[in-house]
């Protein structure tokens, strides 16, 4: 088939943005699942695709059942107790790319970036404190584990997690937090990254310096049990072992604390003076975190924030965000409710935002192995796909600032963030020579030729798997149902009928692999290239 | 032609005659002189140095001088720090001026005592908030419009020219901001490591049939795109200028393969010279020294106009004396070896800027650290530099106000921190127009709305720049 043959017969076919053929996968579908999950399998898109199926799918991801799939959970239990720091990362990758709770660990995720630690500081502290590497993975494998427990929860639960946490106290300073000049890293963060945020939508500064003062003298004396701490020692559990968290009584101000005092948009909070020396002392981080969690300026932070994350970086929907906030609630911000608000929104479900945010590497990288069906027999078969998301900058744990990676578009596009895709999508290429370089080690396996067969009947109905389009077809809709046009057709059915010489190339699946008759070859090939295409990057 | 000529006699040394007639650097900083666009030579160059986390400005240039200034006892008592007269930024035993942090001192003695190095104190913004990734945004964006992004990288490359495909390159694990931008047009380079810019999988790249046309098609870089969808032609495009960045990225790859100098920028143990700070023996180091020679590489080999990397750790909350030794030992080594290759190589004059978000508090916490504070150290490095401490008055016996303050006697966001003496803009918008050659104009669309700024204040112009 020339290359004039394939445009004439793709021109009578195809029309930018409609199916050719076959079943119809619903683009809303598509949508619905691609922002709430890192990416669409075919068998959830077809569920998602039939009637009522959208609601059904955001009713189970909003409320997920106990327990996993038992490939997820084999995976799972294979990793045991978690010791390193590729294990955590490869648990991350496994349930991303297995679970059937795909919000609950886009969530998980979005909590991790929102309260960020950084595993390269915690460790250095850890280690200076006389601990190992393994008590340094055990600081964010146990935050970790509460953001999943927490994603859909309460925030106040997803903030007592991160501010008390061992993570949180090792990385911004905490341990170190102590009367009369109190250490500010942590509370600075707490306030613009955590809670309420620099400024108000209405552009008010909501805090000053003093409430920063304020806010690191509610959590002085909060800190990490080591040999060598000196004074009154009042422990949070009875007997602590090494790196536990304390409240070391003697570096905490007792004094009556204002917070918000200066007006400005946030109520006043007062905090009481405590009794020198005494355990009453930790209550202020608790007060201080109660009060922050159910703060108008939180609610419309954090809910600004979430919906700029599932509709779009300019989302500015007013009406929408005061619906959320009303569902946050007083106590302590609920998740759930405010989640399933925001997902069930005309704005959410209509068209104005579809495919206008691009994903983030995880987003690329796991989207690609759940659209083409990939498996693995172990979590370390994820390794290629962890180095690739590491290369792309977003390393697990290892973001080096407390912003977190960004969720902005913006920030996910970049020369070297494509040119690290590439080398991914080379991955799904498992061919070699002449086809591609040795492929990445640990890859995941496809099972593209079989499902070539068999799902060119399902979603190019009455097609051919000899015919070049229809191979292309079945590509493009399986990863991007109406998200292609006639160009992108022409060059994946070229990839497929022709040599690298532009001549005609029968596809024949008898042909001998290695050979550039290789039918199996050319498909893993056009696999290749469709996991390249720009598409690949927008959700 | 008069301003060629004062350069090429600071060149020759004799900057130290030409301040000491002048008197003071103050008089020095007159940002109305003469200056001639287009005399700017077109090679120039240059290389953006972000320290990340916001070095302390006052542990680096130390207000000795000031009686209240007790950061100085604080952090260098037992370490001395050097001395350094105003005029040309010589180093005078004895002297109340101000001092040199002995750690960056060792290693930049070079290229001050050659006239090329000005400290540039008190920079920041108008409206500080003393979180880091506000002032980084408002630095690297040189622009506090609500809801603006683009980098200032980005829009001055469209005013300075290159022959190469790559006119301007972040080398750095993320983006730097400064480079960014949504506009087709104003898309730059970003590579993690020279080493690895790479096709991974060279199938689209190389195996289609030697067609130029066919090779944008794959990536749909010259077809397909719907100029009404901003995120399709913001992919398309990137990707368009991730293969045409390629051969010149894989040029100075081969170069680096056999013209490394370990010495200069060790990237790994075994490279540190013996005697070198033992700081240098760190993987943080490592990085820092090698996107170090990646740019400079990329500047001297290629028509790239400007070069950007990171160095990380500034931010010093607790422990920090130990820690800002080292990163003012590794600062200043790699500061040097960049000097030192670029400062005498023709057609190609490059301007090192280090900047940082803002400095850090007077007084320390109860750590051993400090806080965040306003007033960021900058520091500019080349050929075209007039040598100083700027912001900081050069009477001996007076900092001048910046440090009679040093913040206690502030309330408000400046308490217990350096405040702003100039924004950043001003200095952004005076390597544009005397670095590079820029027009008001043309400043104006680097720096938006800079020509509307009355010439005083923070938007006076310093004048560190020939």
């Amino acid at each position: 088939m020339t290359l004039s043959t394939l445009r004439a017969a793709a021109a009578t076919l195809a029309v930018a943005g409609a199916p050719i053929c076959g079943q119809a996968l619903d683009p809303q579908a598509f949508h619905v699942v691609s922002r709430t999950s890192f990416g669409h399998t075919l068998p959830i898109l077809q569920a998602a695709s039939q009637p009522g199926g959208i609601a059904a799918y955001l009713q189970a991801q909003l409320n997920p059942a106990a327990g996993d799939n038992a490939t997820a959970t084999a995976l799972v239990n294979s990793l045991g107790t978690i010791t390193t720091l590729d294990e955590l990362q490869q648990l991350q990758a496994v349930l991303a790319c297995f679970s059937d709770h795909q919000l609950r660990e886009v969530m998980t995720q979005f909590w991790e970036r929102h309260f960020n630690t950084n595993f390269g500081r915690i460790r250095q502290v850890v280690l200076a404190f006389g601990g190992t590497d393994p008590d340094a993975v055990a600081f964010e494998a146990e935050s970790n584990a509460l953001f999943r427990q927490h994603a859909l929860g309460t925030f106040y639960d997803l903030l007592v997690a991160s501010s008390l946490g061992r993570a949180m106290n090792a990385y911004l300073n905490l341990f170190a937090n102590k009367i009369p000049i109190p250490n500010e890293d942590f509370a600075r963060e707490c306030l613009e990254l955590h809670t309420v945020g620099l400024k108000n939508l209405a552009n008010q500064d909501n805090y000053t310096h003093n409430d920063i003062e304020a806010l690191a003298s509610c959590f002085s004396g909060v800190s990490l049990w080591r040999s060598s701490l000196p004074g009154n020692l009042i422990t949070f559990p009875a007997s602590p072992t090494a790196l536990q968290r304390v409240f070391i009584a003697d570096w905490h101000d007792y004094n009556s604390k204002v917070l918000f005092g200066g007006g400005g948009p946030i109520p006043q909070l007062m905090i009481a003076a405590q009794p020198q020396n005494s355990a009453l002392g930790q209550r202020d981080a608790y007060t201080v975190l109660w009060f922050l969690a159910n703060a108008d300026a939180t609610k419309e932070f954090v809910c600004d924030k979430l919906i700029r994350f599932f509709l779009g970086d300019d989302a500015n929907e007013p009406t929408l965000r005061t619906q959320c906030m009303a569902s946050w609630g007083s106590n302590g911000g609920d998740l759930r409710a405010v989640l399933t608000t925001l997902l069930n929104s005309s704005q959410f479900q209509g068209t104005t935002y579809r495919r206008k945010r691009l994903r983030n590497p995880m987003e690329y990288a796991v989207g690609v192995v759940r659209a083409l069906g990939g498996t693995v027999s172990a979590p370390s078969d994820l390794d290629a796909l962890l180095d690739t998301t590491t290369n792309m900058g977003m390393d697990l744990f290892g973001y080096p600032s407390p912003d977190g990676f960004p969720n902005d578009s913006y920030e996910q596009t970049g020369t070297q963030i494509y040119m690290d895709a590439t080398g991914f999508a080379k991955a799904i290429h498992r061919r070699g020579p002449p086809y591609a370089n040795p492929p990445y080690q640990g890859t995941v396996a496809f099972t593209l030729p079989t499902d070539v067969a068999t799902g060119i009947g399902t979603l190019v109905t009455g097609g051919s798997a000899t015919n070049p389009l229809h191979v292309a077809e079945y590509f493009l809709r399986r990863m991007y149902v109406d998200d292609w046009n006639s160009t992108d057709l022409i060059k994946c059915a070229r990839l497929v009928a022709q040599t690298e010489n532009g001549l005609n190339q029968g596809l024949n699946v008898g042909n001998p692999p290695g050979s550039n008759q290789d039918y199996q070859g050319r498909i893993d090939l056009l696999a290749f290239l469709v996991a390249s295409l720009p598409q690949a990057f927008k959700k | 032609m008069k301003s060629l000529d004062r350069r090429d006699l600071l060149r020759l040394g004799a900057f130290g005659s030409l301040g000491a007639m002048t008197g003071r650097l103050a008089a020095l900083c007159n940002p109305s002189a003469a200056f001639d666009a287009a005399a700017v030579p077109t090679y120039r160059k240059a290389l953006v140095v972000f320290l990340r986390g916001a070095n302390d400005g006052v542990n680096t240039i130390i207000p000795s001088g000031d009686a209240t200034a007790y950061r100085a006892q604080r952090f260098l008592a037992g370490t001395g720090g050097v001395w350094i007269d105003p005029a040309p930024l010589r180093f005078v035993p004895g002297s109340t001026y101000a001092k040199i942090n002995p750690f960056l001192h060792a290693r930049l003695l070079a290229p001050i005592n050659n006239g090329h190095v000005a400290f540039l104190h008190a920079m920041g913004t108008d409206n500080p908030s003393r979180s880091h990734f506000e002032e980084m945004d408002k630095l690297e964006q040189a622009d506090e419009t609500p809801g603006a992004k683009e980098g200032f990288v980005a829009r001055l490359l469209d005013h300075v020219g290159s022959s190469s495909a790559v006119r301007g390159v972040s080398i750095a694990s993320h983006m730097q901001r400064m480079f960014r931008s949504g506009d087709a047009g104003r898309i730059t380079t970003h590579v993690r490591s020279v080493a690895s810019y790479e096709f991974g999988a060279p199938v689209p790249y190389q195996r289609v049939r030697g067609n130029p046309t066919n090779n944008a098609g794959l990536w749909g870089c010259s077809a397909v795109v719907n100029p009404a969808d901003d995120i399709d032609v913001l992919i398309r495009t990137t990707a368009t200028r991730m293969m045409e960045a390629e051969a010149d990225i894989a040029n100075v790859r081969a170069w680096l393969a056999t013209n490394h100098q370990p010495a200069n920028y060790p990237t790994d143990a075994s490279q540190v010279p013996a005697g070198a700070p033992a700081a240098l023996n760190n993987g943080q180091s490592f990085k820092f020294m090698r996107e170090l020679e990646e740019a400079k590489s990329m500047l001297l080999r290629t028509d790239c106009r400007v070069a950007g990397v990171d160095f990380g750790g500034f931010d010093t909350h607790n422990g920090q004396l130990p820690q800002h030794e080292s990163l003012m030992q590794v600062l200043g080594w790699g500061l040097n070896s960049v000097y030192q290759d670029t400062v005498n190589v023709a057609n190609n004059e490059v301007l090192i800027l280090v900047v940082t978000e803002f400095g850090r508090t007077n007084a320390v916490n109860n750590s051993d650290g400090t806080d965040h504070g306003v007033g960021a150290l900058c520091m500019a490095i080349g050929v075209n530099v007039r040598p100083g401490v700027y912001n900081c008055a050069a009477n001996p016996n007076s900092f001048g106000e910046a440090w009679t303050t040093l913040g206690h006697n502030m309330t408000g966001i400046y308490e217990n921190a350096v405040p702003t003496k100039t924004h950043f803009q001003t200095m952004i918008a005076e390597v544009c127009q005397r670095h590079f050659g820029l027009t008001a104009p043309q400043t104006d669309i680097v720096v938006p709305g800079f020509s509307g700024h009355a010439p005083t204040g923070i938007y006076r112009q310093l004048g560190f720049l020939l």
